[in-house]
């Protein structure tokens, strides 16, 4: 709302002026937070609401909150409270915009981006209302100026509306300013004789037979021409349609003022004067709707109020240790009918809201970090003075693939598989976990210096979600842009189906760093029953072997293109692979069986379970079945159910009535990009079209009935445990926006798991999908790394371990074997394998390339080996927690476990001395309970 | 450049993979997730995945190393173990040692007794006797420091004794220098098409070097005679082309790079003898361009030499690093444009250290310090290896890619070359064959060839004689005349036997000896021409089902042709050959030639009817059918040297064909040869407006199409 007119000037000024006030006084009293007591650091809140660990203040003047840990005595702050004095980047409106609880982002009709902050925007126009809730209060706000300064300052009123709206209302003192700021004026007729009333520029015949009168003063000459030049002022300045003095007709002088005399605003008040009073009737809650009968009255333009306003609520509660703050979808609104240039009415779509961005931010000389969930979780440290790179934002679990997806992606980048994030302050910290609305929300995070002063993480809602389509057959004259297609914007036609919560729960002391913001994660999760802890009477380490079954290559049958299946292990040769590894001493193998169905690795759609001939007859599969069962491997055959790798007639999937849709109505894809140019690839093999998550049930419905007679207890799935696609068909009723097909994908794996008693086994796994999870496989292993980020932590493998048997990428397959094993080690993940019982020269050439190192001959010896390894290593510790993750120096690093097992890993190519204590170079050293135990 | 020498062998390196994993010390790398995608041209020109040959180590900033932020980090060099950053904005050298830690930073140097600074200076390179060169861009200046730091003299810009050689508008603007052995400096100027600038041991301009010359193609040269100069200018045609970075190589050749014009397309990288001369080798699959074919193209930055004659190129465009070996072979790709922890924003300059490979970052200011893998430690060793000659070594190291990466045609090649070596011809054949190495796989097969010749040529002689003499004593006993004899009656009674029956039977019958016979007119017309087209029209003794009989038995000998055509001289990729294309690639040519020829001579007086034309045409087509057999046969046993035979018989159908067309034309129209001539010419010219035609109607209903689904769009999607 950043169109400002003449009139905001002195607003703006005036504003500045009370804020450097504001400032210089509390620049007087102690402000520094860590110094003073509560009530000092406190002054200007009051106590909203308290349990037995914490105290939630409130601030009603500018709507911040603050919450006090009974515990530690520290106080969060919704908004930094130094901000007067520390902010030193931000100027203007963008400090001022440090005290926002919410910024909304929202797009005009002509898609231009409007940013509003609820301090600029709603606090300082007192457009918010607090109201008291069950365990908390509940702040309104309304975002966009409602009314302009100017329409709470009447300009004619009638004396009795004079005196019931203004001089009733306001005190002794105010009520002489306002009646030295307007004149009381009546019209009285008179007949020729009397003098004509003059005015200069005005057309004589419009006051001709008038005379003005100020009822019970006698004015002089002089002031009786200043109160008529002041009224024809007024009248020109309260009309559109007249622009100046000799534009007055006769018809124009307001016969209203014959009957009752009315106040008139004085012209040349001075402004203090004039923000002052306009203070004051604001005060007095004085709406300008009730001004609108006077000025119709005496032909004035009435006030309107600006149409381009937001709702927007805010909930804060206390929730045992946490605070929970909770932003209600309902109390959300937007303008949808609202005008706009060229007397046109359009809608102002609500793309996003920023929440609590300032809550703990950190100024620019505090200790700490940040702690972000990008793959394995990210460590920004405050003021890292990283700026020349991009502030972070990611989305939580990923993009949605049916949001347009972006044109080139050269860099690989990780996603959020848990919603948390946290800030280390100090020795304070908290941990906030997205827990209503995740799917739709991005994590933001940014350090000191670049636009502000602050470091801070937070996150961003999206409400409706934008997208856009490419009229391709414009022509540059008719569209008018130079260069490229024109786009149009579609947004999500309806609000999601979900609130916005996300709850603080804080740490102090040793708690306070990423360790400890896991383990609070985890009791959290274990509290709902995601994680429950593993049994510690379970066998040792497990080991993940994937084999791949068949590939589907591209060949010509008498110069006709045909795709035919190459098989790579067969189902006889899967079970001598597995025999092979069991001979080699691996026990405990949990096989995956990727490419086992029809149509090899992008199998057919699954309507239900069709074997792949090639790879050998169905008896051959139950011997297999039977095989792995005598020698107690558990077996997981890989199924892709919202991922459909082809279109092809009669198979029981129809693209067009199945596919997941874009906003622009093209199907979605998950898509992958062009190694070299980093382009989308848009055919279904490499990019799968994504299943519609309201077809989701009846496909699990046909398939699982249909596998679950072939007797295997296990299931292995390849999309489901970490991706949540919209589908943005039609209208309303049939959208499936992102939050709805987050909670059919968790149905759908809760019947898969509970209903059909099938255990699974994830290729990637969200917080909620843990609960569904035997076993992970790909789990994120580091962080995307990106500039603006110090570190990579393995916070995901300190959440799950000891709840959920993990692996990461396959070893073979890694950036670097050797690296990967160590990591493995660090992590407490468990090995994983992808092989193939052919040579890899099969692949070459095919569209399966990437599995250029499976020969499970190359790699049988040196698996089997690091099993051994790891297994001694972790297997007793395969049940316990990690209580603590740290890097010693450079490269070195260690895992402490709940009954004091702890691993030291250096990624270095020296030997490194700990305390006198040698950890090898590319090893590691295993201490006991403080004692060394193994070097490696 | 330190050369080191062969540090392990390659069967340590082996153990990387196939022993203990945890136990080995030879690299440092960190950090595991990295942003970029590693991948290698294949024979076919297909970026196939690659597992990572280098990962990031660690990154390195000014403020790192505790001197401040770099500003404007635009040059590094690696010598002795030593590290020269050129921070530009800020105007100074920083020196660090191979640990990171600062050595001297020099920001000013003492000029006659007068301090001075560097203005900008954009490239830096130091002797190996410890002399620093700055090219002091901004002060259009080359600085010779000592190894502490003191001005030992400044090189301004060059004056010729010989007027005209150097431009009055010249501006020297030296951006980056080289020294090489003899002490000649060689520098690359901003804004200088005329090459580098050479300078003596003393410091005198001797000459311009290495232009870099642009041949224009005939296409070009058409195209600016038509253009107007605004056209040309923006095309940026003959715009000459100037070198951006320059390195040197242990044998004292000069590595260039050119990121701007039509050069920077075609040779971004050069390699100058000493007398000027391109000596770069270009054969690998694909020429050393970074990414082939992708637009926007590769733009190279910096170059590295590195030991081996591997060389190593930075792309400014997405980041990556290219490494290719000394005759051209792309061995692995690595980075990528990014904000990420391995990614580089703008990258500006590169430099090795043994292994090691760093890259300076303008945008981040940081040196990304990158380490290879023990795939790229096998690599390195298996080229170290074949450099000193040991093949075994080499085909050891090799496995140990192969082991880690199917898809390394290389290291197929490397395997063959050794079977070669020791005279395991069929293995080395296979291994040639999986890495798509023709040339190599001809020289095994010429030798096998020749193995199995003599080995066998007793017993081949002695069956083609047997045959001989079977033949022989069968024409003798009238055997052929007996069996054709017999043949015939039987024929014939089963003709008869058509005619009882009658109906359906019967003209099937008679339609197929019509048809049969229609086939056999047509070989007599390939071999008589004249007459042959003469009966065919007049006695009507072709038929419309035995022109197609020919058509498609043409379509399968191209098939046949392009999918068994044996392997030294079938460079084309079978997994996508496909029989539609192959058919309409002959089928469309074919339909149109007949009816715009028929067209065309309705209006010329022409006697024959569309059927006339396509049967005649269709006989045309005989040769083709007949060579794609036995020449598909012999290829299989022919070598490389040998295709230009194979080719010539190719020619030879193709002639043949042409002279049945022309003469087909001209019987079947009772043409003159003139008259034939130019029915011809038209017929072509006919056939290509057809074609444009064609084209010009698919890009209307395209539009059309494009049109109407906007209409739909914004009907739909708008909403306002």
């Amino acid at each position: 709302m950043r169109t400002i007119e003449r009139s905001d000037w002195n607003t703006v000024v005036v504003a500045l002026l009370v804020m450097s006030v504001l400032g210089l006084l509390q620049g007087s009293t102690p402000c520094d937070a860590s110094l003073g007591s509560a009530d000092e650091r406190l002054s200007g809140y009051e106590l909203a609401e308290e349990n037995d660990y914490l105290e939630l203040w409130l601030n009603r003047d500018s709507a911040e909150v603050a919450v006090l840990d009974r515990k530690s005595g520290y106080i969060w702050f919704s908004n930094p409270p130094a901000r007067a004095q520390e902010e030193r980047i931000a100027k203007g409106a963008l400090k001022e915009a440090t005290g926002s609880q919410i910024s909304l982002t929202c797009y005009t009709p002509r898609d231009q981006r409007l940013s509003l902050e609820s301090y600029n925007d709603s606090v300082r126009y007192g457009q918010f209302e607090i109201t008291a809730i069950e365990g908390g209060v509940r702040v309104d706000y309304t975002v966009g100026q409602e009314w302009s300064d100017q329409d709470f300052l009447p300009i004619i009123i009638s004396q009795d509306e004079f005196h019931r709206l203004i001089l009733g209302s306001v005190d002794e003192s105010e009520r002489s300013l306002f009646l030295n700021s307007y004149d009381l004026v009546q019209l009285v007729e008179v007949d020729e004789s009397h003098p004509q009333v003059e005015v200069y520029q005005v057309n004589p015949s419009a006051l001709r037979g008038y005379t003005f009168v100020s009822p019970g003063s006698e004015l002089t000459q002089r002031a009786h021409k200043t109160m008529v030049d002041n009224l024809v002022d007024q009248l020109v300045n309260g009309r559109e349609d007249l622009s100046g003095r000799s534009d007055i007709k006769r018809e124009d002088i307001p016969l209203a003022l014959m009957d009752f005399p009315a106040y008139v605003l004085k012209a040349g008040i001075r402004s203090w004067d004039r923000t002052g009073m306009i203070d004051i009737l604001r005060k007095t809650g004085l709406s300008p709707l009730e001004l609108r009968g006077d000025h119709e009255k005496y032909g004035l333009d009435r006030p309107t109020p600006n149409p381009i306003v937001f709702h927007v609520a805010v909930e804060y509660t206390l929730e045992g240790d946490s605070l929970v703050v909770r932003v209600p979808i309902d109390s959300i609104s937007y303008p949808t009918n609202a005008p706009y240039t060229g007397g046109k009415r359009g809608a102002y779509p609500l793309a996003s809201i920023d929440l609590l961005k300032y809550f703990g931010a950190a100024g620019p000389s505090e200790q700490g970090y940040i702690f972000v969930p990008d793959g394995s979780g990210g460590i920004i440290d405050f003021n890292n003075g990283r700026h020349f790179a991009p502030a972070y934002q990611s989305p939580v679990y990923g993009r949605d693939n049916s949001l347009d997806e972006s044109s080139e992606l050269l860099a690989q980048v990780e996603r959020i598989y848990l919603p948390v994030f946290g800030m280390k302050r100090g020795d304070n910290g908290f941990i906030c976990i997205i827990e209503e609305g995740q799917p739709l929300a991005r994590i933001r995070a940014d350090v000191a210096g670049r636009v502000d002063s602050y470091n801070k993480v937070y996150p961003a809602f999206t409400v409706l979600p934008q997208g856009t389509s490419a009229l391709k057959g414009v022509p540059q004259w008719r569209s008018g842009v130079t260069g490229g297609d024109q786009q149009i914007s579609i947004y999500q036609s309806r609000k999601p189906d979900s609130d916005f919560q996300v709850r603080y729960t804080f740490l102090s002391g040793d708690d306070a760093d990423y360790s400890g913001m896991a383990r609070r994660y985890q009791q959290y999760l274990e509290h709902r029953g995601v994680l429950r802890p593993l049994n510690p009477d379970d066998d040792g380490l497990p080991f993940f072997l994937e084999l791949v079954g068949a590939v589907g290559v591209k060949k010509p049958v008498l110069g006709i293109p045909r795709e035919i299946m190459e098989p790579i292990t067969t189902y006889s040769q899967a079970g001598h692979t597995v025999e092979a590894f069991l001979d080699q001493g691996v026990s405990n193998i949990k096989l995956v069986y990727t490419g086992w169905m029809s149509g090899g690795i992008k199998h057919r759609f699954p309507k239900g379970v069709s074997l792949e001939a090639n790879l050998g007859s169905e008896q051959d599969f139950r011997r297999l079945r039977d095989l792995l069962d005598n020698r107690g491997v558990e077996f997981y055959p890989m199924v892709s159910l919202l991922g459909v790798y082809r279109d092809t007639w009669f198979d029981g999937f129809s693209l067009m009535a199945m596919g997941a849709r874009r906003l622009n109505r093209s199907t979605s894809q998950i898509v992958n990009y062009d190694r070299v140019t980093g382009r989308p690839l848009d055919d279904a093999a490499s990019s799968p079209y994504v299943l519609s998550a309201s077809w989701l049930p009846r496909v699990v419905d046909s398939f699982v009935r249909d596998y679950v007679k072939y007797g295997i207890p296990g299931l292995s799935l390849k999309f489901m445990g970490t991706h949540v696609d919209s589908d943005f068909r039609g209208r309303d009723d049939q959208l499936v926006d992102r939050c709805q097909a987050m909670a059919i994908v968790e149905s759908q794996l809760l019947r898969i798991d509970e209903d059909f008693g099938l255990d699974l086994l994830l290729s990637g796994a969200n917080d909620y999908a843990l609960r569904y999870a035997r076993y992970v496989i790909n789990a994120p292993e580091g962080s995307s790394g990106h500039n603006i980020v110090n570190r990579a932590v393995p916070f995901y493998q300190m959440v799950v371990h000891g709840y959920v048997d993990y692996a990461g990428l396959p070893l073979n397959h890694s950036e670097s074997p050797r690296v990967s094993m160590l990591k493995t080690i660090e992590t407490g993940a468990s090995p994983y394998f992808q092989l193939g019982a052919s040579s890899a020269s099969k692949i070459k050439d095919t569209a399966f390339a990437d599995l250029f190192s499976m020969d499970y001959r190359v790699w049988l010896q040196s698996a089997a080996k690091f099993y051994e390894a790891a297994d001694e290593v972790l297997g007793d510790v395969r049940t316990q927690r990690i209580v603590r993750h740290r890097e010693l120096s450079e490269g070195v690093f260690e895992t402490v476990y709940e009954y004091g097992k702890s691993i030291v890993v250096n990624y270095r190519a020296e030997d490194v001395e700990l305390s006198g204590i040698r950890v090898p170079a590319f090893g590691y050293t295993v201490f006991q309970g403080g004692t060394q135990d193994e070097t490696n | 450049m330190p050369v080191r020498r062969l540090n392990r062998s390659a069967v340590i390196l082996l153990t990387v993979i196939l022993g203990s994993l945890l136990a080995l010390t030879c690299t440092s790398e960190v950090g595991l997730a990295v942003p970029y995608t590693s991948y290698i041209y294949d024979f076919w020109g297909r970026a196939v995945p690659a597992p990572q040959a280098y990962l990031p180590a660690r990154t390195v900033g000014g403020d790192d190393l505790g001197v401040g932020s770099f500003r404007d980090l635009r040059d590094l060099f690696d010598k002795s173990g030593d590290i020269y950053l050129l921070d530009s904005k800020n105007g100074r050298l920083v020196i660090v040692d191979s640990n990171w830690t600062v050595r001297r930073v020099i920001d000013q140097f003492d000029n006659g007794g007068v301090p001075d600074r560097f203005n900008a200076p954009e490239g830096v390179f130091v002797t190996d006797s410890g002399r620093i060169y700055v090219a002091d861009t901004g002060n259009g200046r080359v600085v010779e420091l000592d190894r502490s730091g003191h001005l030992v003299r400044v090189i301004g810009a060059p004056r010729s004794s010989v007027s005209g050689v150097i431009r009055d508008t010249f501006k020297f603007l030296p951006i980056s220098i080289v020294v090489d052995g003899s002490s000649r400096l060689y520098v690359v100027v901003k804004g200088e098409a005329e090459g580098i600038l050479e300078f003596s041991p003393d410091g005198e301009f001797r000459q311009f070097f290495g232009a870099p010359r642009v041949t224009p193609s005939l296409a070009d040269v058409l195209w600016s005679r038509l253009a107007t100069r605004q056209q040309r200018e923006r095309l940026g045609l003959f715009i000459p082309t100037e070198y951006n970075s320059i390195n040197i190589d242990e044998q004292g050749f000069l590595f260039l790079t050119i990121i701007e014009g039509v050069a920077a397309k075609t040779e971004p990288i050069r390699r100058l003898s000493p007398s000027g001369r391109d000596v770069l080798r270009r054969n690998g699959f694909t020429d050393p361009l970074g990414d082939p074919l992708v637009e926007p193209p590769s733009r190279f930055v910096d170059v590295v030499a590195r030991q081996n004659g591997l060389y190593s190129a930075l792309d400014m465009q997405r980041g990556r690093v290219f490494t290719y070996d000394r005759n051209g072979h792309l061995l692995y790709v690595f980075g990528c444009v990014g904000q990420q922890y391995g990614a580089t924003a703008t990258p500006a300059a590169i430099d090795c250290w043994g292994d090691t490979i760093l890259v300076a970052d303008r945008i981040t200011n940081q040196v990304t310090v990158y380490e290879p893998t023990e795939y790229a430690q096998l690599i390195h060793a298996a080229i170290e290896l074949y450099e000193h000659g040991d093949y075994n070594g080499a085909a050891q190291a090799w496995k140990g890619v192969l082991a880690l990466n199917a898809n390394y045609d290389r290291a197929y090649t490397g395997i063959g070359l050794s079977h070669f070596m020791s005279g395991e011809l069929v293995a080395a054949m296979e291994y040639f064959k999986l890495g798509n190495d023709r040339a190599m796989y001809s020289k095994a097969f010429r030798l096998y060839r020749k193995d199995m010749a003599t080995k066998h040529l007793g017993l081949v002689l002695s069956w083609i004689l047997l045959l001989v003499i079977v033949i022989a004593a069968c024409a003798k006993m009238k055997v052929f005349a007996a069996l054709m004899e017999w043949l015939r009656t039987a024929v014939r009674r089963v003709g008869n036997g058509a005619a009882r029956r009658g109906g359906v039977t019967w003209t099937v019958w008679q339609w197929l000896v019509t048809t049969i016979a229609a086939l056999g007119f047509s070989l007599h017309v390939a071999i008589h021409p004249f007459s042959g087209f003469h009966e065919l029209k007049r006695d009507r003794r072709g038929s419309v089902p035995a022109s197609v009989c020919i058509l498609v038995l043409t379509i399968a000998g191209f098939v046949i042709i392009r999918q068994h055509t044996g392997f030294v001289l079938n460079a084309r990729d079978l997994k996508a050959l496909n029989i539609y294309r192959e058919a309409s690639s002959i089928l469309v040519p074919f339909g149109l030639w007949c009816v715009i020829n028929w067209c065309l001579t309705t209006l010329m007086e022409g006697k024959g009817s569309l059927r006339d034309i396509s049967i005649a045409s269709s006989c045309g087509l005989i040769p083709i059918m007949l060579f794609s057999v036995p020449l598909t046969v012999l290829s299989h046993f022919m070598v490389a040297e040998e295709g230009s035979f194979y080719y010539l018989l190719m020619a030879i159908a193709v002639g043949w064909s042409a002279v049945l067309f022309f003469v087909g034309m001209m019987e079947t129209h009772e043409y003159d040869f003139a008259t034939t001539v130019y029915t011809g010419v038209f017929t072509c010219v006919g056939m290509a407006i057809a074609l444009f035609v064609g084209a010009f109607l698919y890009v209307l209903v395209d539009q059309v199409a494009a049109f109407a689904g906007d209409i739909y769009r914004e009907l739909v999607l708008r909403r306002l």
